[in-house]
Formats: C-alpha cells, sequence, structure tokens
C-alpha cells in the first residue's frame, strides 16, 4: 500500500516533464484561465491556474461522454456557463481539462 | 446500479451523508470507527465489515504517529491493494474508511472527504464529548 497526502498521484520523471509543459503551453493561450491534468481513476496529474478541487469530476465526465458517443474514448466534452467554459479530452487515459473565459476559442 | 446502501445512525444529520453517498456510485462499504474499531456508522456490504475494522484500528496508531512527523495533521491515507482501494480518513477520536473496486474513479471519492467529514462533523464532535466526559 502506498499513501498519500495530497490529491496528486506522481508521474514517471519525464512524463511529469512532459505534462507542465504541455499544461505550461496551454495556459500561455488566450483566454485559458486554468488547466488541469488527470489520470483514470480521476487522481491529479498536473494543474495551473484557476481549477475547482473537483478532479474526479474531470475523469468521469470523459468516461460518461463515452458512452453516450459509441464507447468512443476520443469523444471531447465542451461544458459552457454563465461565467466559463471547460473543454475536456482523454488521451491514453489521461484526462485534460482546459478552463477558459466565456466565449473563448481554443484551435489546437 | 446503485445499490441501496442501508443505514445505522443516529446522527441527526443522517439525510445529508445518505445524499453525499449515494452519489459515489463506485463506494462499496463506508465505516465509521472509534480508534478501538467499534462500529458507530456503516453503509454497503457488510462482508469485508471486520478487516476494515481491523484496517481502522491500525490507522488510528498510524496517523497518530504519523502526526507526529512534523508536517502537520495527517488527514488521510489512500491503500491501494490488488482488488480494492481504501480511504482512511482521520475524524479523531473516529475513523472514517471508505472501500471501493481498484479501478474505481478515486478522485471522485476524495473530491467528497469534505462533504463527508461535514456531515459527520456532529457525530465526532459529541463522540469527542462523550468520551471526554466518561474518562
Amino acid at each position: 500500500a502506498r499513501s498519500s497526502h495530497s490529491h496528486c498521484s506522481l508521474p514517471p520523471p519525464n512524463m511529469a516533464a512532459s505534462l507542465a509543459t504541455v499544461c505550461e503551453e496551454a495556459m500561455g493561450k488566450p483566454g485559458v484561465v486554468g488547466v488541469a491534468c488527470v489520470d483514470e481513476q480521476g487522481l491529479c496529474l498536473s494543474v495551473q491556474g484557476d481549477v475547482p478541487e473537483a478532479h474526479g469530476s474531470i475523469a468521469a465526465l470523459t468516461t460518461h461522454a463515452a458512452l453516450l458517443c459509441g464507447s468512443d474514448l476520443k469523444a471531447v466534452v465542451s461544458i459552457m456557463c454563465a461565467d466559463r467554459k471547460v473543454l475536456l479530452s482523454r488521451s491514453e487515459g489521461i484526462t485534460t481539462a482546459i478552463f477558459m473565459q466565456p466565449g473563448g476559442a481554443i484551435h489546437s | 446500479q446503485t445499490e441501496q446502501k442501508n443505514m445505522s445512525t443516529n446522527a441527526a444529520n443522517a439525510p445529508s451523508l445518505t445524499a453525499v453517498l449515494q452519489s459515489l456510485h463506485e463506494l462499496k462499504v463506508m465505516l465509521v470507527c472509534d480508534h478501538e474499531g467499534v462500529v458507530l456508522l456503516r453503509a454497503g456490504d457488510e462482508v469485508f465489515e471486520p478487516a476494515l475494522q481491523r484496517m481502522a484500528v491500525v490507522f488510528a496508531q498510524t496517523t497518530e504517529q504519523a502526526n507526529k512527523l512534523g508536517l502537520g495533521r495527517n488527514k488521510y491515507v489512500v491503500a491501494f491493494h490488488e482488488s480494492s482501494v481504501f480511504v482512511n480518513v482521520s475524524l479523531s477520536p473516529l475513523v472514517l474508511t471508505l472501500m471501493a473496486d481498484a479501478g474505481a474513479n478515486l478522485g471522485l471519492l476524495l473530491d467528497a472527504l469534505p462533504r463527508l467529514c461535514s456531515a459527520l462533523e456532529p457525530m465526532q464532535h459529541s463522540f469527542e464529548n462523550f468520551t471526554n466526559a466518561h474518562q
């Protein structure tokens, strides 16, 4: 058994570096206020900016979205609300969530 | 798919705790024990209860020692086993134990901890007062 005193699980060092790079790159895009990467168990791998303490929901949303799209785990989820917009997608088991100001557009 | 979780409790705020537990679809067992493993609150499959009671006793001692590491108060410990995952939460003098299958969305359980602890706070304080009054 391993113990954890935070919500983050520890990825291998080079994976951690590449995740951090991806998050920093996304944070640099206009309108982006927060970026989070979580694993299949909803544990946070990397987080930057203004991200709510709801990492489990980030993983759960892409899991449920896949069921609505014929079990296609590459389904992208877009959530619109009054004061923010959230984009989620899963790749190789890692779900990335990008939190943006409303009306923001992501090109890549 | 959602199992009806049976509650044995005298806590005044049981309904809100029930609501939180029922929102955690992958949670199999919840147990609240004192530091000697006496069960105060249970929900879910009782088959695992004896093992979880022993785990709670061990955790009560573990968290007490962990508090002395100079890292601040130990909040909770996650134990990953082959077929299950356990979250032991310190609600001194009580222990909250959650059990789910190995591949469960652990993040959702951890996200719910503040709500669970908040719902159990009255019981925690009542037990603390009761223990202090009878020492």
